[in-house]
């Protein structure tokens, strides 16, 4: 090693940051590690940082139940604003919405604290899966935001919803998964100030998302009739976990150095799990099967994995996962929303009944589970359509004033924070029907990533954080202009 | 200039693999961290390099670290045991921690670094492993129980000591006595007991297998 190299080490020993960028080769020139063969694993910079003393995620072990938290992308441009009616700054209805799919004046029905139009096919979803019981303890709030229109293949363009990385930080850990995700080649969003999160799975199917909660190649039970070897019973790979589980603990617990002592529990916690993965009477496989689930396969329709179609069958799966706290966070993007289709509104009709029941079917399923969850509907972009009073009319091309949608539900229900005529809506809309710019959430989109952490927060009394899990976006002092929705007391 | 043209050998030499190009034994810390010289060489400066194809590096690092431990090396190997590596990379990638906090480490990472050593244990045991002094002592042809438990423990010192750089503790080496004596058990109870490969005992190779995993994906090994 060279020498500048290693007095640049020594001199920024207690700089991880600074240490992260070395080679093992020479963090153990300088003395860091003294084993030339040991395994360098991704754990192993933090793990220096964490030895040191020093600390990477802020208030990780803040002790609270989070919330499942679900972002659904309707890649292309949904025209949520042809469903729900956003109002100016001082609440009142816009003149006319005769560009907004709406008509003239179009009739609202409230549904979950919003303002529908009462034919809204969205409406009709959601109301098709939903139980009044459910719907009763569960409210939605409108983002009204400016989007640019079809960023799938334009990934600097993309607007920054996904939150993934932002879950981790306010401490939330799935037991399993952090980011499950679901058509993720579909997506047309991107990591909210480029954070990612500790692991992302795209799921293509239940079989995938079982696999990979099993020691599958070499300790599968059934391998190739070729390779003779590998045949391990149950037994064996529970051994194998028990013995992994049981060095884990004496090896943590060896160890007596920062951070690493307050997560030593957590950690061992987690080996232990791995026992019950591989070898428990439940094995992980069973946990994330749909079909193992009486109320998953009552509200997803779900009859015979050899018929259900693969995208039921999976959408069904990372929706329980996420419900039943096995990922951190759950993504799902859905095609054919780019839909501003020149001549009718057959297609996009039908995408928005479908949203509806993407949605209804989550908070129905949360509901049947005794689960709460928070959902992000988010898209890029949006519709206008011919300026008419119909509330028919064709939709005509693209438009950059978009809303983005949040719903919350919890078994003892969800309230307003405010009781205007925009508790249900954060920013708005400007009489000529375009999106306020002026707006906290008008005009950039980690802002509006900010306004839905900052909602997720307030329902688990967790407000305080805000600028801490989303810096450099909505101050602190002004979290109150975003926040609409709370836990029911 | 000389380091310069180090990282460009070692560049080279990466896309020259026949069927292994996802490997870089001999340089991995080179490729991987990237070593590059600055004006008149009398620095260097490290930096990552950019992931072109969406590679999970860290899914790489740990594959060449094993292989390493092992003693084993990529151009080695057969295509099959390349392309079943490979495969169990590709399964295995988005679920190792991507994170450098170990805070965040999970059950379904620890899963996936065991099932990852697995394989790679696997092709170890099913190539040159056997002759390995690692496993001095075992012999193959016979059943686990037919084989002293001191010589199993033996082995599994040796891996230790490989892979961790220390001798056991008295606790770690009373839960591995432990686990092998419910191994070899449990082995004389399996369908497979009696099952011979080549010359060997299946359920011994697969005991082998176990042991050599265990080591690999134990925490010791995995941090500093």
């Amino acid at each position: 090693m060279k020498k500048e190299t290693h007095k640049y080490l020594q001199q920024n020993a207690d700089n991880p940051d600074a240490l992260k960028k070395f080679s093992r080769r020479e963090l153990m020139g300088a003395g860091f590690a003294g084993l030339a063969t040991r395994v360098w694993l991704p754990s192993t910079a933090g793990l220096i940082a964490n030895l040191l003393g020093t600390t990477s995620t802020a208030n990780a072990a803040t002790n609270v139940n989070w919330m499942p938290f679900i972002t659904i992308n309707l890649s292309g441009g949904a025209s949520i604003h042809g469903n729900i009616v956003p109002l100016n700054a001082s609440g009142s209805m816009l003149p006319t919405y005769d560009f907004l799919g709406l008509g003239k004046r179009p009739n609202i029905e409230n549904y979950l604290g919003l303002n529908f139009m009462d034919k809204s096919r969205m409406l009709e979803g959601l109301k098709s899966v939903l139980s009044p019981e459910a719907a009763s303890k569960a409210k939605g709030t409108i983002l009204c935001t400016s989007t640019s229109p079809d960023t799938n293949a334009i990934p600097p363009l993309r607007s920054q919803f996904d939150m993934s990385a932002v879950l981790e930080k306010t401490g939330k850990k799935g037991e399993f998964f952090s980011d499950l995700q679901m058509n993720a080649n579909l997506t047309s969003i991107r990591s909210f100030h480029d954070q990612e999160p500790t692991s992302r799975l795209n799921v293509a199917s239940v079989a995938q998302l079982k696999d990979s909660l099993s020691l599958t190649a070499v300790y599968a039970s059934t391998v190739s009739s070729t390779d003779a070897t590998a045949r391990f019973t149950q037994n064996q790979k529970r051994n194998v976990a028990s013995v992994l589980s049981k060095m884990t603990e004496l090896q943590l617990n060896s160890r007596d150095s920062g951070k690493l002592n307050s997560e030593k529990s957590k950690i061992i916690d987690a080996s232990k799990k791995l026992e019950d993965l591989v070898g428990g009477t439940v094995s992980g496989q069973t946990l994330v099967d749909p079909y193992q689930s009486a109320l998953a396969k009552n509200v997803y329709k779900l009859t015979d994995p050899t018929r259900d179609s693969a995208s039921l069958q999976t959408t069904a799966a990372i929706m329980y996962c996420n419900l039943m706290g096995y990922s951190s966070h759950t993504y799902l993007a859905l095609p054919g929303y780019d839909y501003h289709d020149p001549s009718t509104r057959t297609q996009s009709n039908q995408r928005d009944f479908e949203a509806g029941q993407q949605i209804g079917r989550i908070i129905e399923l949360a509901h049947q589970l005794k689960k709460s969850v928070f959902i992000f509907i988010n898209t890029d972009g949006s519709c206008v359509s011919i300026k008419s009073d119909d509330i028919t009319s064709q939709w005509s091309g693209d438009t950059t004033n978009s809303l983005q949608l949040i719903f919350a539900y919890t078994p003892t229900g969800v309230d307003f924070s405010k009781n205007d005529n925009l508790r249900s809506q954060i920013g708005h809309y400007t009489n000529d029907q375009a999106t306020d710019k002026n707006t906290l959430v008008g005009d950039r989109t980690d802002y509006v990533a900010a306004a839905v952490t900052a909602n997720y927060l307030n329902l688990h009394g967790q407000i305080h954080r805000l600028t801490e899990v989303v810096p450099s976006t909505i101050t602190q002092e002004r979290s109150a202009e975003v926040v609409r929705l709370k836990a029911k007391a | 200039m000389r380091f310069y043209k180090l990282f460009l050998l070692a560049f080279v030499i990466s896309f020259n693999f026949t069927n292994c190009s996802n490997f870089s034994e001999p340089v991995a810390d080179q490729l991987v961290l990237g070593l590059q010289c600055e004006e008149n060489c009398d620095s260097i400066t490290t930096f990552k390099v950019a992931n072109d194809q969406d590679e999970n590096l860290d899914v790489r690092q740990a594959v060449e670290s094993y292989l390493s431990i092992l003693g084993m090396k990529a151009s080695s190997l057969s295509s099959n045991n390349l392309t079943s590596i490979n495969n169990e990379k590709k399964r295995r990638k988005a679920l190792l921690a991507q994170d450098p906090d170990y805070t965040k480490i999970s059950t379904i990472n620890m899963l996936s670094q065991t099932s990852l050593a697995g394989e790679i244990c696997r092709t170890f045991v099913t190539t040159d492993g056997l002759k390995s002094p690692l496993f001095s002592g075992v012999t193959f042809s016979q059943k686990p129980n037919q084989i002293p438990l001191n010589n199993w423990m033996n082995s599994v010192h040796n891996f230790a000591l490989q892979a961790w750089g220390r001798s056991l503790t008295t606790e770690e080496s009373i839960a591995f006595k432990d686990f092998l004596q419910v191994s070899m058990t449990e082995a004389s109870r399996s369908p497979n007991s009696d099952k011979i490969v080549g010359t060997n005992s299946l359920e011994s190779l697969n005991l082998g297998i176990m042991i050599c995993t265990t080591v690999l994906a134990s925490p010791e090994a995995s941090s500093l």
